[in-house]
């Protein structure tokens, strides 16, 4: 696998987003062990430290706990779990409506464009 | 690390050597083969270019182990053989015993080589069956003082053309001849050459040591060692009081015997500490 | 104690100064990328930590050493020409590495050269001018040193081998080691490298973590390479 990052960004910080929707999609399960730092790096062929950076990140914010001997694991609190679903899905509603705004887009636009969207999908 | 220093360094050349000491074979083989037909004008012809392949394939032994040696040292092998965690120590002796062995037995094989060559000549003209070569060889052999004199001188010029080699690889690459690229090893060659052949002339003069030549060969050959100089003898000839030069200094072996070590000794500190890779 | 120090490094060829005063501490645990344009002084620097070269003027210390014999121990370097004999087999040359490198581990050798899709009995001059640079990059990461020196890795391979190349060092790199990668395809490895020092003319232009460099400049550490030299 080979990830395509926006090398204008820090890439920890990236790699903290691409963790996050693992999380919260269930590519990584609740309570699942996290792969070594090292295959991590191997996969999206970054620094593995850069990979620690970001994996120590998302434990500071209690998405994942380290054990001493067995290693590193998801988080088992699913409110967590939950409460980060929700705080990505408005963060990208947010981006999205201002992208709409920016284009001066009106707000029953947005919400008929959005519902369209979905409708089409569902066919 | 010496032995594998020395394994990796034989190893390497033997892998393009083994075909022309093989070549020398053939060119003996070859020309046994062609006396044997007893036809003189082709003996002659075919024994004449066996001759020269044969010392061709020689030289050009001789001439790889120079190249192996620089590649290793300074060419294109450089960067795995300089990075090896060995001591000064091991690196040279490794090189030295190298050199020592391709010299001598390149030089053993060229001599061996060259008297079957002139045995089997000689057996043509004169019409001899090769019993009678055998004997001739055997005899010549058993003749042990001359063959131990040409051990010497074998391992001699085997000890002084690796000093020499040696010498100018390590000290023609240090940084200051960089420029030269190549031209650094053979302008140290040149330079050291003449500075030895100097001091050989000047110890061979003036050193009080000398093998006094008999009046004449009849008698074999016995040398007596006198503690004069040939200086003193050339006076003696230049005011008349003589007529023939007849002693001959061997100083001079001396002095190799400590320019060899002055050379080694800077060839380890130079290799240890100025080390400039292209 | 820094695992590389430097202090008032100058190499000169004749009168081209090579490197100018230069000095800079490292320490391990971090993979470095030296960039620069041709001439600047990047594979001087290289090889002058690697022992090949001790011509220069200034203080360089090496675990806190002159670089020599002990330096040799703990430093793995790869040249940017081939220096390993052609007519050797890919098991051969693993072989000869370890036993001249007590720090050589087989066993990583043999898994990168199945990585690698090389077979042990290949000789090198059978091999494609890719599979060589390959080969080097293996046996110089196989051995479990303090100290790697890549010097221009990746250059003059495509793109597939490339990759490969990429992903050994990462295998092979540990968090104790150093690891200074000379290039000037940044755009490929400036993922994997977590600090970069830019030199020009000899010297040290800008040096940084690459992340905090993104975050600075806001751009790619390409793009500011691009942008300070062009």
């Amino acid at each position: 696998m080979s990830y395509k990052f926006d090398e204008s960004q820090p890439i920890y910080l990236q790699l903290i987003e691409i963790f996050k929707t693992n999380i919260a999609n269930g590519t990584w399960q609740a309570g699942e062990k996290i792969d070594s730092v090292r295959n991590l790096a191997l996969s999206f062929a970054v620094n593995p430290n850069t990979v620690q950076r970001a994996l120590v990140e998302l434990e500071n914010i209690g998405l994942a706990y380290s054990q001493r001997t067995t290693g590193r694991f998801v988080t088992q609190n699913q409110v967590l779990i939950t409460n980060l679903k929700h705080e990505m899905a408005e963060h990208k509603t947010r981006d999205f409506v201002s992208q709409m705004q920016a284009i001066d887009i009106e707000q029953k636009e947005i919400l008929d464009l959005v519902q369209r969207c979905l409708n089409s999908e569902d066919n | 690390m010496f032995s594998k220093l020395y394994k990796y360094q034989v190893k390497e050349l033997w892998s393009v050597a083994r075909y022309f000491y093989l070549g020398m074979i053939g060119a003996i083989i070859l020309s046994l083969l062609i006396t044997a037909t007893r036809i003189p004008g082709i003996v002659l012809f075919f024994n004449a270019l066996s001759i020269l392949s044969f010392i061709l394939c020689g030289v050009t032994v001789g001439i790889f182990t120079i190249v192996y040696d620089y590649q290793n040292q300074q060419g294109k092998r450089s960067y795995f053989f300089r990075s090896i965690p060995a001591r000064e120590s091991a690196i040279l002796s490794s090189r030295m015993a190298y050199y020592f062995t391709y010299y001598f037995v390149t030089v053993l094989f060229i001599v061996i080589g060259l008297a079957i060559f002139l045995i089997l000549d000689n057996a043509v003209k004169m019409g001899v069956s090769f019993q009678i070569i055998f004997n001739i060889v055997k005899g010549f052999v058993l003749r042990t003082k001359i063959i131990g004199l040409l051990f010497i001188l074998i391992i001699y010029a085997a000890i002084q053309h690796m000093v020499s080699m040696m010498f100018a690889i390590t000290i023609g690459s240090e940084a200051k001849f960089k420029r030269l690229g190549i031209g650094g090893p053979v302008l140290v060659y040149f330079l050291h050459y003449i500075v030895m052949q100097i001091i050989t002339l000047i110890s061979m003069l003036f050193i009080p040591i000398a093998i006094r030549l008999p009046e004449n060969f009849d008698s074999g050959f016995k040398f007596q060692i006198v503690f004069e100089s040939m200086m003193s003898e050339i006076s003696r000839l230049l005011s008349n009081k003589s007529h023939d030069i007849k002693i001959f200094g061997i100083g001079f072996i001396f002095i190799t015997f400590i320019t060899w070590i002055i050379m080694l000794i800077w060839i380890y500190k130079s290799s240890k500490n100025k080390i400039s890779l292209n | 104690m820094s695992i590389i120090q430097i202090n008032n490094l100058c190499k000169n060829y004749g009168k081209l100064q090579a490197i100018n005063n230069l000095s800079i501490e490292l320490n391990s645990g971090q993979i470095v990328g030296l960039v620069g344009p041709n001439g600047s002084g990047k594979s001087s620097l290289l090889r002058i930590l690697g022992a090949f070269d001790m011509a220069y003027s200034g203080e360089v210390l090496i675990n806190g050493l002159k670089p020599g014999l002990e330096s040799r121990k703990i430093v793995s370097y790869l040249s940017d020409k081939p220096y390993i004999s052609e007519s050797l087999r890919a098991e051969q040359m693993i072989k000869l590495y370890s036993d001249f490198f007590s720090d050589f581990n087989q066993e990583k050798a043999f898994n990168m050269l199945e990585l690698f899709k090389l077979k042990p009995e290949q000789k090198l001059k059978e091999m494609s001018k890719g599979m060589g640079d390959k080969i080097q990059v293996l046996l110089t990461m196989s051995r479990d040193a303090k100290i790697y020196l890549l010097d221009e890795p990746i250059s003059g391979v495509d793109p597939a081998s490339r990759k490969i190349i990429l992903r050994s060092m990462i295998e092979g790199f540990s968090e104790d080691a150093l690891m200074i990668v000379s290039t000037h395809l940044l755009n490929d490895i400036e993922n994997i490298i977590d600090s970069v020092l830019f030199l020009d003319s000899g010297q040290i232009k800008i040096k940084g973590s690459t992340d905090d460099l993104r975050e600075q400049y806001g751009k790619s550490i390409n793009e500011l390479f691009e942008q300070i030299f062009q």
